[in-house]
C-alpha cells in the first residue's frame, strides 16, 4: 500500500502545535477504523487503502484548502474533546471509550460534518475505480456486488490527468485533429 | 495562435443552443467560429469513472476559480447571498465542447401547443409573471421532427389525451430495450385508470452514421457516451459541421466582452484564451448560447455608452424571469426476496431502462377554486448506479442520525444487495417571477476578475401545490406496485440543469430582450438560442425544445445571411 508522509505539507502550524502529523495520521487511522471496522470478512480500511485516498485528497491542489483544513483540524479537536471528557488522549482510550467519544462527537456539529466527510471519503475509497489505488482488488464492488460500467478509467482520463486538457489552447478545423 | 479572419457567424457556447446552429451555417456554406470555455472532450477520453463524472470538478469549473453566488431566502424570511465557493451548490453544467449535453440523460419531450399559450389558456397567476410564446406550436414542430432524426431520437408514439400533433407517425428509432419493472409500472398505473407512455430518449437505438447504437452501460446519465449513441451536440451536430470545411472551434476561449460598433450593432467578441491571454475575433452575426445564466451575465457584463446596464438591455430586462424545472423527486424501494429468484434476476438487471412517462395530468383541476390549471409530468426512472452516490446518500438513518460502524456496513451491504429502488421525477412548470432573475455580483469576482453571476432562486408557491399533486399521483402506483419505503420531495428549490428564461423573447421590446426570431430587440447582428428565450419553460425537460429552437433560427440566419 502507498502511504505518503505529507500532512506536514497542509498543515497550519500556528493552530496545531500540540498535535504532530504521526500524530495526526494515527488519530485518523482510529477513528477510520470505527467508522469502518473489520468483522466478518467485509473490506476494511487498509484493504481499502483508506488513510492513502485521505492523504492524497488532503494534498490535492485542487480542492478547497479550507476543506482540506478542516480534516486535520478534526484531529486535533477531537483529541481535544478526549482530554474534556477522559482526560487524556484518543490513542491512549480504551477501545470502548474511544467508541463513547465518537458517538459524543457525532451529536456535535463539527464533529458530525467531519465524520460525514470522513465517510465520504472512505466510501470513495471503498467504490471508486481501483484504477486510483483504492478499492484494491475491487474488494469494495466485490462485496456489494457492484458491477463497474464500461469502458473503465484508465491513463491518461483519469483524475486529475484529464484536466490537462482545459490547458490547451488549440484551434480546431477537422475532425481528424481530435 | 493567431485569428485574424472576419467569420459569417460567431457562437459562443456549444450546448444544446448551439449545435443546430452550427450544423446548418457551417453545412450552408457559412463560415462559423465557435467559442466554447470548456476543452474539447473527445468520446475516447470518457470512461464510466465516477471520480471525474461526480466526484472532482472535472466536467464543470472549480468553484475557487469560477464561484456563482446564489441569493435564497434565509430562516428569517430575509434574502441572504453566499458563494458556491462556500456553499458547494452551483449551477454548472458540462463546461466542454458539447456542454451539457455530453452528460445529459437524454429524456426528451416536446412542449405541448398549450405550453406556448399558458397566459392566454389559464389566465394570471397572482405573483407571476406569465406570458404567451410570440410562436406557436405549428410554428417549431417541423424542428421537433428534424431533431428526432438528425440528432436522433428513440420512442415510441402512442395515442393519448396530451398528444403533441406531429407531422410524422413515429420516431425514426425504435425504443430502446426496457426492464421488467416498465411492464409492472404498465400495469399498476393501468389498474388506476392511468396511462402509461415510453419515454422517448435522445439515445440512439440503431447505427447512425459514425454513431454506434446504445450499449447499455448502465451510466449514462451524468457521463460521457462511450459509443455516441447519446444525442450530444458535440458528436451529432459538430462532428458534421467539421466535415464541411466551414466550421472552426476554439476550445477554453472564456468569452467575456461583446463590443459594438457604436451604432448597435456587435463588431467583436472578446475572450479569454487557454492561457489567459485576451483575443478577440469579428464576426457579422453573434449567437449566443451559453446556458441561461451565463449568457445573461455576459450581457449584462458587456456595458458601453449604447448599453449602461449591459448589452440590449435599455430596458432592464436582461437577466429577469429566469426559470427552472419545477416539481421534484420521489421513490419507492422493491425487496429482491419478495419476488420469485427468475423475477428478482429481471428486476436487477442493469443497464436496461424504464423509460415510462406519464402526461395524464398535464391539465388539472385546481383542489380549491375547481378551475383548470396546468399540471405536469411523471417520469420513472431507477436510482443512479454510481455507487459512492448511493452509500453517500445511506449515510443518516431514518432518525436523521450519522450511520457509521457496523450497523453503517451491515445497512450499506443490505442496500447495494437485497433491493432496488424506483424513482420518480416530477416536472411541472416553474412560474417566472420577480425574485428569479440574474444580476452581476458586486464583490465576488472569478479567475479572470470579472464579477459572477449572482443568481436570486425563489419559486411561486403554486409549483409546489401543483407538484404535490403530481407526486401523490405517483406515489399511488407505486403503491399498487407493492414498493416500500415510498417517499416524495417536492420543494422550491431548482435543479441546476434545467434552467431557461433570462432573455425571454416576445413582441413587446419593452418587456423582452429578444423578439420572435430570438434576436435582440436592440441589436440586430445578436441572437441568443440557448434556453434564455423561453418566458414559460412547460412541464417536461428543456433540452429538445432548445435543440428545435436553435434549428429555427438557424433557418432565419441562412435567409438573413444570403
Amino acid at each position: 500500500m502507498l502511504q505518503f508522509p505529507f500532512w506536514q505539507a497542509c498543515q497550519n502550524t500556528n493552530n496545531l502545535d500540540k498535535t504532530s502529523p504521526s500524530l495526526q495520521q494515527a488519530i485518523l487511522s482510529g477513528v477510520l477504523n470505527i467508522l469502518f471496522p473489520t468483522f466478518d470478512k467485509t473490506p476494511d480500511i487498509r484493504q481499502i487503502n483508506a488513510v492513502y485516498h485521505i492523504n492524497r485528497y488532503l494534498t490535492d491542489p485542487l480542492i478547497d484548502p479550507d476543506e482540506q483544513q478542516f480534516i486535520i483540524n478534526g484531529t486535533k479537536w477531537l483529541n481535544e474533546s478526549a482530554h474534556e471528557n477522559f482526560k487524556t488522549d484518543f490513542l491512549q482510550l480504551s477501545a470502548k471509550k474511544q467508541q463513547k467519544l465518537i458517538q459524543i462527537i457525532s451529536h456535535e456539529s463539527w464533529g458530525e460534518s467531519w465524520l460525514s466527510k470522513l465517510l465520504t471519503l472512505t466510501f470513495e475509497a471503498l467504490l471508486l475505480d481501483p484504477v486510483y489505488d483504492i478499492n484494491i482488488n475491487e474488494c469494495g464492488w466485490k462485496w456489494l456486488q457492484h458491477l463497474p460500467g464500461r469502458p473503465r478509467p484508465d491513463q491518461p482520463n483519469i483524475y486529475p490527468d484529464i484536466l490537462d486538457r482545459k490547458k490547451e489552447n488549440i484551434i480546431i478545423t477537422g475532425l481528424e485533429q481530435l | 495562435m493567431i485569428v485574424d479572419k472576419k467569420y459569417d457567424v460567431c457562437v459562443i457556447g456549444s450546448g444544446a443552443g448551439a449545435g443546430p446552429v452550427i450544423y446548418e451555417l457551417s453545412k450552408a456554406g457559412y463560415s462559423v467560429l465557435v467559442l466554447e470555455k470548456g476543452p474539447w472532450y473527445r468520446t475516447k477520453d470518457f470512461s464510466k469513472d465516477e471520480m471525474a463524472a461526480t466526484r472532482r470538478s472535472v466536467y464543470t469549473p472549480n468553484l475557487k476559480d469560477e464561484p456563482q453566488v446564489i441569493e435564497d431566502l434565509n430562516e428569517q424570511g430575509e434574502w441572504e447571498a453566499k458563494s458556491t465557493y462556500e456553499t458547494g451548490r452551483d449551477f454548472w453544467n458540462g463546461n466542454c465542447v458539447g456542454g451539457s449535453t455530453n452528460f445529459m440523460s437524454g429524456y426528451f419531450a416536446r412542449l405541448k401547443p398549450v405550453d406556448f399559450k399558458l397566459l392566454s389558456t389559464y389566465g394570471e397567476i397572482e405573483g407571476a409573471n406569465l406570458a404567451d410564446w410570440p410562436i406557436d406550436y405549428d410554428d417549431l414542430e417541423p424542428y421537433y421532427e428534424k431533431v428526432e432524426r438528425i440528432v436522433g431520437v428513440s420512442g415510441k408514439v402512442v395515442p393519448h389525451k396530451y398528444l403533441e400533433p406531429r407531422s410524422t407517425p413515429d420516431f425514426p428509432y425504435p425504443p430502446l430495450k426496457e426492464n421488467i419493472v416498465s411492464s409492472w409500472i404498465d400495469q399498476a398505473a393501468a389498474g388506476l385508470n392511468i396511462q402509461t407512455i415510453p419515454l422517448p430518449r435522445a439515445i440512439l437505438s440503431k447505427k447512425k452514421g459514425d454513431r454506434q447504437s446504445c450499449y447499455y452501460s448502465n451510466f449514462c446519465g451524468s457521463y460521457g457516451c462511450s459509443s455516441d449513441a447519446k444525442g450530444s451536440s458535440r458528436v451529432a451536430l459538430i462532428h458534421e459541421a467539421l466535415k464541411t470545411g466551414n466550421c472552426t472551434v476554439i476550445p477554453n476561449a472564456k468569452v467575456y466582452y461583446l463590443e459594438t460598433n457604436g451604432r448597435y450593432q456587435l463588431q467583436k467578441a472578446w475572450y479569454y484564451d487557454a492561457d489567459g491571454q485576451k483575443k478577440s475575433i469579428e464576426a457579422r452575426v453573434f449567437v449566443v448560447a451559453a446556458q441561461a445564466i451565463e449568457t445573461s451575465r455576459l450581457l449584462l457584463m458587456s456595458k458601453n455608452k449604447e448599453f449602461s446596464n449591459g448589452l440590449a438591455n435599455n430596458n432592464g430586462q436582461v437577466g429577469k424571469n429566469l426559470i427552472f424545472s419545477g416539481g421534484g423527486v420521489g421513490g419507492g424501494d422493491f425487496y429482491y426476496d419478495e419476488l420469485d429468484e427468475n423475477l428478482a434476476k429481471a428486476l436487477a438487471k442493469p443497464g436496461v431502462f424504464v423509460n415510462r412517462t406519464i402526461q395524464d395530468f398535464y391539465e388539472l383541476v385546481h383542489p380549491k377554486t375547481h378551475q383548470k390549471i396546468k399540471g405536469g409530468t411523471i417520469d420513472f426512472l431507477f436510482e443512479h448506479a454510481n455507487p459512492v452516490s448511493k452509500a453517500i446518500r445511506e449515510k443518516w438513518d431514518e432518525d436523521g442520525h450519522l450511520r457509521y460502524g457496523k450497523p453503517l456496513k451491515k445497512h450499506l451491504h443490505y442496500y447495494f444487495t437485497k433491493l432496488r429502488k424506483l424513482k420518480f421525477e416530477i416536472f411541472v412548470d416553474w412560474l417566472p417571477n420577480d425574485n428569479c432573475f440574474v444580476s452581476l455580483d458586486s464583490h465576488v469576482k472569478d479567475k479572470w476578475g470579472d464579477p459572477v453571476a449572482k443568481i436570486r432562486i425563489g419559486h411561486h408557491p403554486h409549483d409546489i401545490m401543483v407538484g404535490e399533486v403530481l407526486a401523490e399521483k405517483a406515489k399511488q402506483i407505486l403503491v399498487k406496485m407493492g414498493a416500500h419505503n415510498i417517499y416524495a420531495a417536492i420543494s422550491g428549490a431548482p435543479p441546476n440543469n434545467l434552467q431557461a428564461g433570462g432573455c425571454r423573447f416576445g413582441n413587446n421590446p419593452k418587456t423582452s430582450v429578444l423578439n420572435a426570431q430570438c434576436q435582440a430587440h436592440e441589436v440586430s447582428n445578436l441572437f441568443i438560442t440557448d434556453g434564455s428565450f423561453m418566458p414559460t419553460g412547460g412541464s417536461v425537460t428543456y433540452t429538445w425544445t432548445i435543440y428545435a429552437n436553435s434549428f429555427r433560427v438557424a433557418d432565419i440566419l441562412k435567409q438573413m445571411l444570403k
